[in-house]
């Protein structure tokens, strides 16, 4: 927090458990010193490149923690604005996705399914090009609001 | 409670970010959430490869999709369109007009990328992008084209592929436009190019950081290291060497900035001049470019060894300072790579062709490399066609028994394979596969991390 400038202040953390805040710092406290990547850096560079999702081998076992804290760090990283950290959770999480079908990440993440049977139907019939997809999804909602409307008009 | 499912809409994106392909497929999938934190990062960047014009058009491309839902254009960021469907012998022209029109509505464009002969249909909606900063074509063109393309301002890199003799003259007047912005111009194989238009190009462009002039058969090495000394700046530079005994200037440019040099060298014969040519561009280079962290070095021939002296006075200048280093189509010989990796200490990447037939002595020198992370095997990465077809890489075997030497080691890349070293030891070494397409780069660009050097 080296780059907010010097301060008595205290900063507010309400969303973050000391918890989390003890791993947070003890990120920080590793990587004291280095420097800080350039403020637009992930605009320009790496914006035109496919990202790379390695972790360094320290940062790999400081993130070996249970779902619940993972998340937990990710969301302090970005209240407190600690890039680097935020980047190595969700490459992180990128990686735990990376070659799962949707139904096994719902179950790895416990996420509830929450399209109609129909919309999903509609969405496995199409052959995997996500233009397709996206289009007949959208023509779908399109579809169900104007019923909708029209039930609601009568 | 923190989970996957409350995350907010930005830091999906942020994940997704480093997800790719069938991943963002299945990610979009999952629910409602997660389908809207995937379209920014799908449209983020339009990329139309060979396997797309080959299903067209049964499958829809991108552009139809963004015409159909207009909202999408604010998402994309970037443009390459690698292949054009055929129709017959023709660019297929309902392609040519979805991504014109798509093209027109993706008012924040920062980079357009176009490798074919379609660029006239994309110069009227090129012109009012006023974010465009990066421009790589394929530049056969009209007079009347160039003198359109040589309206767009403001860019910071500028790739010409092939240009036509209009839009090399027309160089010296599009340059005020991005005198200012322009840091990186490259030039390939324009064969139009003289010393003359260059040297006046590069007037205007004191600033610039990065210049790669090659393939160009009117200019040369002794051009080349004549003109740069208009652009004091340059940290990245490719040229192409000739035969040409002519003497470089007298004066050597200065260059403080200079860590990436790439040469593309060109000869006809078997006892030809170019390695004293090479010998005396690195002395040439010494008192204005002192500090090298970066060099390639393509020969013609794959079966020719690049020399051992020239080895040893590329290390004697730079090796205190070489990350990377590359050869391409050419032969190393088992004393040249012990010469690197006992001399260079700060090597991280070494591109070179691998010698499958004595990989005991090979993977010793690799060893003594303390923090080479990155080998790659240029006999199979950079397949030109020599007639020989693809030559053999790297096996599990080979591979386990470099690591073994040099446990630092993260990657060894071979053929279409990448085999990982797991951080905790030799026991861990992981497969992958490359990416079916290449990143597409030059060969003579400066690397970066995310870049296996494919061509």
């Amino acid at each position: 927090m080296k780059n907010v400038g010097e301060s008595d202040q205290p900063i507010p953390l309400p969303n973050v458990s000391s918890s989390v805040l003890k791993k947070v710092l003890e990120y920080c406290e590793h990587h004291r010193g280095e420097p800080l990547p350039a403020p637009d850096a992930d605009t320009s560079q790496d914006d035109t490149r496919k990202r790379t999702t390695d972790i360094s081998e320290w940062d790999q076992k400081f993130i070996t923690v249970d779902q619940e804290m993972l998340f937990e760090i990710i969301l302090a990283a970005n209240y407190l604005d600690i890039k680097s950290l935020l980047d190595v959770g969700c490459k992180t999480v990128a990686n735990m996705i990376k070659g799962k079908t949707p139904e096994e990440i719902r179950k790895l993440f416990n996420i509830v399914n929450d399209f109609t049977p129909e919309e999903e139907v509609r969405l496995l019939a199409l052959p995997h090009s996500y233009h397709q997809l996206i289009l007949s999804f959208w023509h779908h909602q399109a579809q169900i609001k104007k019923e909708n409307e029209w039930a609601e008009d009568r | 409670m923190a989970t996957a499912d409350n995350l907010h809409l930005d830091i999906l994106e942020l994940i997704f970010i480093y997800l790719s392909g069938n991943d963002l497929v299945s990610v979009a999938l999952v629910s409602r959430a997660f389908f809207a934190g995937v379209i920014p990062r799908l449209y983020r960047k339009i990329m139309f490869r060979l396997n797309h014009a080959k299903r067209y058009p049964q499958l829809m491309s991108p552009f139809r999709a963004i015409i159909e839902h207009p909202a999408l254009a604010v998402h994309v960021r970037h443009i390459e369109i690698r292949r054009i469907p055929p129709l017959k012998t023709q660019h297929h022209p309902v392609f040519l007009s979805e991504a014109t029109q798509a093209l027109s509505l993706c008012k924040n464009l920062q980079s357009f990328r176009c490798d074919k002969s379609a660029l006239p249909s994309f110069l009227a909606p090129l012109q009012k992008k006023e974010r465009l900063q990066e421009l790589r074509v394929n530049a056969q063109l009209t007079t009347a084209q160039s003198e359109k393309l040589a309206k767009l301002d403001n860019l910071t890199s500028l790739c010409l592929d092939y240009g036509s003799w209009n839009i090399i003259d027309a160089l010296p007047r599009w340059a005020p436009r991005f005198a200012r912005t322009l840091t990186s111009l490259c030039l390939y194989s324009a064969n139009e190019l003289n010393e003359g238009v260059l040297d006046q190009v590069l007037q205007q462009l004191p600033g610039l950081q990065a210049l790669h002039i090659v393939g160009c058969g009117q200019v040369d090495h002794v051009a080349v290291l004549r003109v740069v000394s208009h652009t004091p700046l340059l940290e990245s530079l490719s040229f192409s060497t000739t035969e040409s005994s002519s003497p470089l200037s007298k004066t050597a440019p200065s260059l403080p900035n200079l860590r990436h040099l790439a040469l593309d060298t060109r000869y006809s014969m078997m006892s030809s001049p170019a390695p004293q040519v090479l010998a005396s561009i690195l002395n040439h280079l010494q008192s204005s470019a002192p500090a090298l962290a970066s060099f390639v070095l393509r020969l013609p021939e794959i079966k020719i060894t690049v020399g051992k002296d020239f080895i040893e006075q590329l290390v004697k200048l730079h090796g205190s300072t070489l990350q990377t280093v590359a050869f391409i189509d050419c032969a190393l010989s088992l004393d040249s790579i012990l010469t690197i990796t006992k001399s260079c200490i700060c090597l991280e990447r070494f591109e070179l062709p691998i010698p499958l037939k004595d990989m005991i002595s090979f993977a010793s020198s690799i060893g003594k490399a303390p923090n080479l992370r990155l080998l790659i095997d240029t006999a199979t990465q950079y397949g030109h066609s020599h007639g020989h077809g693809p030559s053999a890489s790297l096996n599990q075997e080979h591979a386990r028994y470099v690591i073994k030497s040099a446990p630092h080691l993260r990657k060894i890349v071979s053929g279409k394979r990448v085999w990982k070293n797991g951080s905790s030891g030799v026991g861990t070494l992981s497969l992958e596969r490359l990416p079916a397409f290449s990143s597409g780069t030059y060969w003579f660009m400066p690397r970066d991390a995310t870049d296996f050097g494919m061509n």
